[in-house]
């Protein structure tokens, strides 16, 4: 595991919490995947790979008091750190820079 | 709505506890969405498939992401830096054991490379163990050679043989490019080379046609000739090389790795030419010049093969015993027993230097043995503390290994060339031996992590640390260094008899005088074809060297003392004998005058042949002392007359002093000498000069001389007569090398090993020896019980090893040359040589304990 490259999974996964406002815990991440994905996704993944992230440090998290209707569970909050952002984005421009001029060629076929 | 019951159970039991509470917040969260998009049942399906595996793949991925890969990688460098700097600490002994095992590796790789090249490896023929090669024994001396007669005999009549086959090495002048030198050439019969199974390159073997007295002259060359001499060219067979001024016409060439019969430092063959017998060959049965090698029929051993020849040469020789031996045994034979001894000298210094270094690293558990309780306190498994330990041995053992490859490659050289080791192609440090040698480092680092190991588990760590007298480890350190000394005896006892035994053998009266005097052979061509040629040339040589000034004598001989095989022999007669009696086993030797003052052989009685002495004149003999009595008794045999076979009578005109000739230790048999002049065919002299100072300008001159009479003739082998003499020392002293540098190596361990043991001993009892130095204990006294044990443990040593060191006497008693194996002065310098080792080894411990300072002993043990 280098902490060089982002990999697909992940690279959604940070996206999905970016995507709830910056943090968020694992059942709407889950969910906001679903969504955009398209497919159903196995929240065991997304555990693995918060957990990944984290130990990574492309992620932090804190746990916070059970809001209304959470039948009291503390959550576990997970948000990107500045180091997580970098690689995201940088993973954004690999991804773009790969892109560059096959648009039209997959229109095409 | 809540997870059902199921689900919360499944997750309870299968989520590791950090992530239960969360995780089942999650599954709630998600299960009540599905529910309200998706309805109840196909919600509890998603559920039924996502909470079964979720606990054990989220282990899963911890496990593979964080534990053992990465994490077990770092805790393997740091704790390799942490192993290399305690090693650091401790740059003495850790350089003592890399030196010791280093060499013990090195030696014995070294041996075993030349073992397995001489020993082990099967000889490059086909069927190898199915050849075998001829032995007589005639007159209680062993001969390799034969007669023609014997050979066509043998051929003929032989059912036990498949093949049967004779050789026998000569050597001719080659110049064809511009290079005159003396090639070896073998002179063979036609069936030799298919029954070795000589792989044919190019062209044919020789035939029968060949073999034949007045054939064509033609040879079979080797490869390696043929590329070096021949540039390899494509055209060669058919091609015409002179071989000793004859035109001999290619017909074959022997591909490469096919070399038979090379000893020592002698040329490769560079090819076989055919005996072509000529007519008085096939006459004369006394003629013993022609080596035998046969293959056994199928199903026969060599005793059979040898019981049939026996009787079919026994009808022509009564005197004649003959035998076959295994052709391995006749082409290594010699060098087996210096091999093996070698080989258990060197199984002995290797166990010695293993038990050193196991004791060395022993010694350092002890320091590290707080660090490993803490280690063991903090949770470390015996698995990782086996591996803390190992790493020690490892890097011992590796650098070790490092040393032993260096020290092998060295000793290897030694060996071939001090040992004449009759294949040196194949010896060589090949992979095998490489292979070896880690072997050897990889078992003994496993051997030596185990060492400390075996102690772990004995004792909780936590005492060990605490202990203060390990009284027992003590003990087995004792034994180990008391094995050391033995071991170191026993060793020095075979060096000191070797040494002893070289000595001897090299003050040996030879009956000649070897230093002032050098020889060279030379080799008259064909062209020489008349005897008044032949004789007419050696006496211009031997005349022109000897008026030189400052030359004390020349001469020459046919056979030089020392200077290798091709013995004639056989039975003299004295003139008033029975026509049935005589004396077995005489050797002829021709000789022009000069020689034994050339060589410095003494003249008993009578005269020196002279130059008047020749063809036309009576003949004459000089013979030695031995025969002398044996023919004579004590009555002077000057003016008596011998003879030969059933040939004219000599008259004997002097008795010389027997010449040693073979080896110095083994006595002169009888030998008869004649006149060159009288001698018709003695085309191949060997011619000595002595000189005061010997040496190179005896050489220069003795070529300049030749040259002047014949610019095409080489002096062959022209080196000083102690040269020849030394030479045939040559396994003596490689075995007294060997086996010095061996006990060498064998008192640095067994010092390695006492100061092991006084060291620990005094450290392990500062405490009491401060208590009696404050109790009034004088220092001096203090250092003599030290020494006193140090000496304890050699005398114990020595007296352990006088049993093993009978037996190991025995065992080299053969290359000793009649020196007693059992030499108790011998002894008594080896033991007093282990007991002053063992005090300069308790002398730094026996300092440090007679400076004890009570006062800091005893404040530093209230701490």
């Amino acid at each position: 595991m280098t902490t060089k490259n982002l990999g697909g999974f992940e690279h959604q996964v940070l996206l999905a919490v970016l995507r709830l406002g910056g943090a968020a815990h694992s059942a709407p991440i889950v969910l906001e995947m679903e969504d955009r994905g398209r497919q159903s996704v196995s929240p065991a993944a997304v555990y693995i790979a918060l957990r990944r992230l984290e130990r990574r440090g492309l992620v932090t998290s804190h746990s916070r008091p059970p809001e209304e209707g959470e039948r009291g569970r503390p959550r576990r909050v997970f948000a990107p750190t500045p180091r997580g952002l970098r690689l995201l984005k940088q993973s954004r421009e690999t991804l773009l820079r790969y892109w560059q001029g096959l648009e039209p060629d997959l229109e095409r076929s | 709505m809540s997870l059902p019951r199921w689900a919360a159970w499944i997750l309870r039991r299968t989520v590791a506890a950090d992530i239960e509470a969360e995780a089942l917040a999650d599954f709630e969260e998600l299960f009540r969405e599905r529910v309200e998009r998706l309805g109840r049942a196909r919600a509890l399906g998603w559920l039924a498939a996502n909470v079964a595996g979720f606990g054990l793949r989220v282990r899963w991925a911890d496990w593979r992401d964080g534990r053992p890969g990465r994490r077990a990688r770092l805790d393997l460098a740091s704790d390799l830096r942490a192993a290399t700097r305690g090693l650091a600490r401790r740059p003495g002994m850790v350089t003592l054991a890399v030196l010791t095992l280093g060499i013990g590796i090195g030696a014995t790789t070294a041996v075993f490379s030349a073992v397995r090249g001489v020993l082990l490896r099967p000889l490059p023929f086909n069927d190898a163990d199915r050849l075998v090669a001829g032995r007589a024994v005639l007159g209680g001396s062993e001969q390799r050679v034969f007669s023609a007669p014997d050979f066509l005999d043998l051929e003929r009549e032989s059912t036990t043989l498949s093949g049967i086959a004779t050789y026998s090495l000569q050597s001719a002048t080659f110049s064809d490019d511009g290079r005159p030198t003396r090639v070896p050439l073998m002179k063979v019969s036609a069936g030799f080379l298919p029954l070795v199974g000589a792989p044919l390159l190019r062209g044919r073997l020789l035939t029968p046609e060949d073999d034949r007295a007045g054939a064509p002259k033609v040879v079979v060359v080797a490869e390696a000739f043929w590329t070096t001499r021949l540039g390899r060219a494509d055209d060669v067979i058919g091609r015409t090389v002179a071989l000793g001024e004859v035109p001999h016409t290619v017909v074959g060439v022997v591909g490469a790795g096919f070399d038979f019969f090379r000893t020592g430092a002698a040329d490769p063959v560079a090819g076989w030419v055919p005996n072509a017998f000529p007519p008085w060959r096939l006459r004369v049965r006394n003629a013993f010049s022609y080596e035998l090698v046969a293959r056994l029929a199928e199903g026969i051993d060599p005793a059979r093969a040898s019981a049939e020849t026996a009787a079919v040469l026994g009808r022509v020789h009564p005197e004649l015993t003959a035998s076959w031996i295994p052709l391995e045994e006749h082409l290594i034979g010699t060098a087996r027993r210096p091999l093996s001894l070698v080989m258990g000298a060197v199984a002995l210094l290797f166990g010695l230097t293993l038990a050193n270094v196991v004791g060395l690293l022993h010694a350092r558990l002890d320091e590290r043995a707080e660090e490993l309780a803490a280690r063991s306190a903090l949770g470390a498994s015996r698995g990782r503390l086996a591996l803390l330990l190992g790493l020690d041995a490892g890097i011992v053992t590796g650098l070790a290994g490092l040393v032993g490859l260096g020290v092998a490659a060295l000793a290897l050289r030694g060996i071939v060339a001090a040992g004449r080791l009759p294949r040196p192609v194949d010896v060589q440090i090949d992979t095998a031996a490489l292979l070896w040698v880690l072997a050897v480092s990889g078992g003994s680092a496993l051997l030596l992590s185990l060492a400390p190991l075996g102690r772990l588990g004995r004792t909780p760590l936590l005492e060990r640390s605490r202990e203060r007298e390990p009284r027992r480890r003590d003990r087995a350190r004792r034994a180990m260094a008391t094995l050391q000394c033995a071991l170191g005896f026993v060793v020095l006892v075979g060096a000191g008899l070797l040494g002893r035994a070289l000595a001897t053998l090299e003050r040996a009266d030879l009956g000649f005088d070897p230093r002032d005097a050098i020889a060279f052979r030379v080799s008259l061509p064909d062209r020489y074809d008349a005897e008044a040629k032949i004789t007419g040339f050696f006496h211009s040589l031997v005349e022109s060297l000897a008026r030189e000034p400052g030359t004390i004598a020349a001469g020459a001989i046919d056979l030089l003392p020392f200077g290798g095989h091709g013995d004639v022999s056989g039975r003299v007669q004295r003139d008033d004998m029975a026509s049935d009696e005589w004396i077995e086993g005489v050797s002829y030797r021709v000789v022009t005058p000069g020689f034994f003052g050339a060589i410095g052989a003494e003249l008993l009685r009578g005269r020196d042949l002279a130059w008047t002495d020749r063809s036309g004149t009576e003949p004459v003999a000089v013979i030695g002392r031995l025969l002398a009595v044996q023919l004579f008794g004590q009555t002077d045999p000057v003016g008596r007359s011998v003879r030969i076979g059933g040939g004219d009578p000599l008259r004997i005109v002097g008795v010389v002093g027997d010449l040693r000739g073979e080896h110095p230790g083994r006595p002169a048999g009888p030998v008869l000498y004649r006149a060159h002049a009288q001698r018709e065919d003695e085309s191949v002299m060997s011619v000595v000069v002595r000189r005061p100072g010997g040496g190179r300008a005896a050489a220069a001159l003795a070529e300049r001389r030749l040259a002047e009479l014949d610019p095409t003739l080489p002096a062959d082998e022209l080196a000083p007569m102690a040269g020849l003499v030394g030479d045939a020392l040559v396994e003596t002293r490689f075995l007294a090398t060997v086996f010095a540098v061996f006990s060498g190596l064998a008192l640095l361990v067994a010092i390695a090993g006492i100061y092991g043991v006084m060291a620990s001993f005094v450290s392990s009892r500062t405490r009491e020896i401060g208590i009696r130095v404050a109790l009034g204990a004088e220092p001096r006294s203090l250092f003599r019980q030290v020494l006193g044990r140090g000496a304890l443990i050699a005398a114990a040593g020595i007296l352990a090893g006088v049993v093993p060191a009978l037996v190991g006497a025995r065992a080299i008693a053969g290359a000793l040359y009649g020196a007693s194996p059992y030499d108790p002065a011998v002894g008594l310098a080896a033991g007093v040589l282990i007991g002053l080792v063992a005090i300069a080894a308790t002398a730094v411990p026996g300092r440090r304990a007679a400076r004890v300072d009570p006062a800091a002993t005893l404040r530093r043990d209230r701490v």
